[in-house]
């Protein structure tokens, strides 16, 4: 099961969830994603990361907002242990 | 024995690590990276210091799965003649380890969920490390390579 916690996703929001977000301060652009840190996932919709001049807030973007997802899924890296 | 971490993540302490890294310091981003910067509507250096938490993060969970490593290995069962683990792999995105063990001949893949590993290494829940010694008797033991006590 995909666990989005700790990952920079980028979320594809209908224009709803754009006007809302504009609501919120953030610079949101008509078209296109936004891309963001994921602190928690819940029930109700992801919990991101947004810098704020007097540092860092937490903001609940619902899932009916959310038309698609686009993980990063990171490099791998391979390490050999000998024995 | 080979140890992969398949992808990354970036928690609070690996952000804030980017953000005050120096930009000497960040990864010199591939073209194909740089295009997906902009794909992901967000500057180079952004992207850098996202790549520069991520991989941060990859060095820490390969000390913590090296650590997980070295206790199955202490396991009566791994330390038999023959037995073996070739390859722990952490999938990062479903938060799971996928390891592949040789015993007796047979290769077993065992699996075993990112958070119970954390609750005993990280939190001491002693009940499940025992728990993930069952779990890896009880796998054994359904792949069909028989117990310490000779039965299947």
């Amino acid at each position: 099961m995909v666990k989005l916690e700790d990952r920079r996703v980028v979320l594809y929001l209908s224009d709803e969830g754009r006007r809302v977000l504009r609501q919120t301060g953030i610079n949101v652009l008509d078209t296109g994603g936004f891309s963001f840190d994921v602190q928690e996932t819940s029930d109700l919709g992801l919990w991101v990361h947004i810098d704020y001049e007097d540092g860092q807030h937490l903001i609940l973007i619902r899932w009916n907002y959310i038309l698609a997802i686009d993980v990063d899924g990171g490099e791998i890296r391979t390490e050999r242990l000998v024995h | 024995m080979e140890i992969i971490i398949d992808g990354w993540r970036a928690g609070g302490e690996e952000r804030r690590e980017a953000a005050s890294a120096p930009v000497w310091q960040l990864p010199t981003l591939t073209e194909e990276q740089k295009a997906v910067a902009k794909k992901m509507g967000i500057s180079e250096e952004d992207y850098a210091r996202s790549a520069y938490a991520g991989r941060r993060n990859q060095e820490r969970l390969i000390e913590k799965t090296k650590r997980f490593a070295a206790i199955l290995e202490s396991q009566p069962r791994l330390k038999e003649p023959g037995a073996r683990i070739d390859r722990i792999r952490l999938l990062t995105i479903e938060h799971e380890y996928r390891i592949e063990i040789y015993v007796e001949g047979k290769k077993v893949l065992f699996r075993v969920a990112e958070e119970m590993v954390d609750d005993f290494m990280e939190k001491g829940f002693a009940d499940v490390g025992q728990r993930i010694e069952q779990n890896l008797e009880t796998v054994l033991a359904v792949q069909g390579v028989s117990s310490k006590h000779g039965q299947a």
